[in-house]
């Protein structure tokens, strides 16, 4: 690459490798639905006509743009949840599914070392006891996340919580920390003597953490 | 024979139902919220705060903008709280709650039944009043109507319209209003065609309406026996057919021009006022009343005769409360719309309230709301043929599939009202208008940014 930059004059910003993440977590159990979208099977079409199926007007509609948008086939629903899926070996952050989701729930994303990552997986601004009415998993502002977090990463603004990747270091307080579960650690190893935490898959084991959490509270 | 407008157009059953219920007054909820949101343009800016005392009249909101209206407390009471709460929609939207503690107008507004015919001189202090009470077009769109009533330089107003044919099915609010509130709709045309410069004003009413034509002819021949001011106005029946209440189809029915792409009614001179903006004017003008109340109709073939009603409603009553007035939201009902169930909207939170431009709670049944499985379109062109802006809505849809904005903008789907008569008429169950709406938002974006 530096060659062919040689080649052509110009020069090659060094750049950290991305991947496109779904901050969403608002599966069919998390995030019930309110009323029936009958209409055009496109978020667009939807986004345009009203707020969503769901008590929440900032989240996933799950019509799919994305997967559409997606050139290289990253990028699936799951019909368990009804959530898009990125497959991580096949996206190539190319940026065209956060163009084409009219909620911008989708966000190019560091890789991180080892693949391993920390976000907060919601995008909903409404007030705490509004976001998690609407949805289980949402996150509600709270700030205990910014508080806990020694590298001042996380910032709170409009009740939403948001994990800089540059400043992120990995240390997973947050996670533990948060009590909906709404901050996601995606692809750490499995540490030996806790058995609940953090698992190896991404999303779909993430989620005990959010389902436990509430309940020691 | 009858006059339309000339191109496309379709004939959708018009169901009016509910359009011999007389109109009734909503008895006034514990709450209101008011939406700083109830016009096209900028939302306005809230000036009250939580503790504040409001009378009904008072301003509560100001124009953040040229294209912006003022808002008013439609109850009086206590400003409870200002924020976000959801809209029709389900979208967040500043409104201002208040707790309503008896019914106490602001002073100098006219509540009595006396018709007030003789029409002030100053054109400029009526301009003001109509601003400063908020009104703005009550046909869907909720343009300002002061801003509509002062022409830009250089262009003339030759006509007049005033928007009686609600061609929408199943709405009957207008046609009730033209019945009881005849005289004063004829005053409010009478003042805006004064604003205006005096042109002639055509009050052009659909013939399944033969009551408000009688009303509204009566009304005008009274008026312009027992006062000055009022010649050159007259009743027009025009030919049913949807969508004949759209501002350009009105234009060519009524007198037969055409409106260029891209261009304003007052290109060709004329100025489109909706009835109940007339009477909003009115109001305004004459009683110093400003716009906090409209009338709606609760209709729906799943609801039985005695259900229907014409309420007038005032703005910030939340939908479900009127339901419940109403007597309930019946079983059968699926979908619950805002508006005509052309281009209304399907309500996605009944706890929304009720804004300047409410015209219904329309409750369809699951058959009437079904979509046929879409097929491949098959070139029959009738979308093309029901089109009333003479677009060919299935070439639109292609293109917008393919993201072509040169192609979309050259087959000029800027001008696309989006009055649903090529979807209405699609026998493959195209979603053409879902497809050509978003698209039409891009090129005008498009447009927009080339300026």
């Amino acid at each position: 690459m530096q060659k062919v930059a040689a080649v052509l004059g110009v020069e090659v910003a060094v750049k950290e490798p991305q991947v496109a993440v779904v901050r969403c977590n608002g599966t069919c159990e998390n995030r019930p639905r309110t009323n029936e979208y009958g209409g055009y099977q496109s978020c667009r079409v939807k986004a345009a006509l009203y707020s969503g199926d769901t008590g929440c007007s900032f989240g996933c509609l799950g019509c799919g743009d994305c997967v559409a948008a997606c050139q290289f086939g990253a990028i699936s629903m799951d019909p368990a949840t009804g959530l898009p899926v990125v497959d991580e070996e096949k996206c190539t952050a190319c940026g065209a599914c956060v163009k084409a989701c009219p909620k911008a729930v989708i966000e190019l994303r560091n890789k991180g070392r080892r693949n391993m990552r920390v976000f907060v997986s919601c995008v909903n601004k409404d007030k705490g006891a509004v976001a998690r009415k609407a949805c289980k998993a949402a996150c509600i502002g709270c700030g205990k996340c910014a508080k806990v977090c020694p590298f001042e990463a996380i910032t709170v603004e409009n009740n939403l919580a948001y994990i800089d990747f540059t400043k992120c270091k990995l240390c997973k307080k947050c996670v533990a920390e948060c009590p909906t579960g709404a901050i996601h650690a995606v692809n750490f190893p499995v540490v030996k003597p806790k058995p609940e935490a953090a698992s190896a898959a991404p999303k779909p084991e993430a989620a005990p953490v959010a389902e436990n959490k509430p309940k020691e509270e | 024979m009858m006059k339309t407008f000339s191109i496309g157009g379709i004939h959708p059953s018009d169901s009016k139902i509910s359009k011999d219920c007389k109109i009734e007054v909503l008895p006034l909820p514990s709450k209101v919220f008011i939406s700083v949101a109830q016009h096209l343009g900028a939302p306005a800016t809230p000036i009250v705060k939580a503790g504040d005392t409001v009378k009904v009249g008072q301003v509560i909101a100001e124009p953040a903008g040229f294209i912006s209206a003022y808002v008013h407390s439609s109850v009086s009471g206590t400003v409870k709280s200002v924020g976000p709460r959801k809209d029709l929609a389900g979208n967040n939207m500043t409104h201002i709650e208040i707790d309503v503690e008896g019914d106490e107008w602001i002073e100098g507004a006219d509540l009595s039944d006396t018709l007030v015919t003789a029409i002030p001189e100053d054109n400029k202090a009526i301009l003001e009043k109509i601003k400063m009470c908020g009104v703005v077009g009550l046909g869907g769109a909720t343009f300002p109507a002061h801003v509509k009533l002062c022409p830009p330089p250089g262009k003339v107003a030759q006509c007049l319209i005033l928007n009686g044919a609600e061609c929408e099915p199943y709405l009957t609010s207008d046609n009730r209003i033209m019945i009881e509130r005849s005289k004063e709709i004829v005053v409010g045309a009478a003042i805006m065609k004064q604003v205006l410069g005096g042109c002639r004003t055509v009050i052009g009413i659909e013939e399944n309406k033969p009551e408000a034509i009688q009303a509204m002819s009566a009304a005008v021949a009274e008026l312009q026996k027992t006062a000055k001011g009022y010649d050159g106005i007259s009743v027009m029946t025009l030919k049913k057919k949807y969508p004949q209440g759209g501002e350009k189809q009105l234009i060519d029915a009524v007198m037969g021009r055409q409106v260029k792409s891209m261009g304003l009614p007052i290109d060709v001179g004329a100025v489109v006022q909706n009835v109940a903006t007339s009477l909003a004017v009115y109001e305004a003008v004459q009683k110093n009343i400003p716009l906090i109340t409209n009338v709606m109709t609760i209709t729906g073939d799943c609801l039985p005769l005695e259900k229907q009603h014409n309420y007038k409603f005032r703005i910030g009553m939340p939908l479900s409360y009127i339901a419940e007035v109403a007597g309930g939201v019946p079983e059968q009902a699926a979908k619950i719309i805002s508006g005509g169930p052309m281009m209304g909207k399907a309500i996605a939170n009944m706890e929304a309230t009720t804004v300047k431009g409410s015209s219904s709670l329309l409750y369809l049944t699951a058959e009437q709301t079904v979509r046929g499985v879409e097929s491949a379109c098959i070139r029959c062109g009738k979308c093309a043929e029901a089109c009333p802006m003479g677009l060919e809505p299935f070439l639109l849809q292609k293109y917008a599939r393919r993201n072509m904005t040169d192609e979309l903008e050259e087959n000029a789907v800027q001008d696309c009202i989006e009055c649903g008569c090529c979807l209405y008429s699609c026998p493959a169950n195209i979603p053409l208008l879902d497809i050509i709406r978003i698209a039409k938002d891009d090129v005008i974006r498009i447009i927009r940014t080339r300026k």
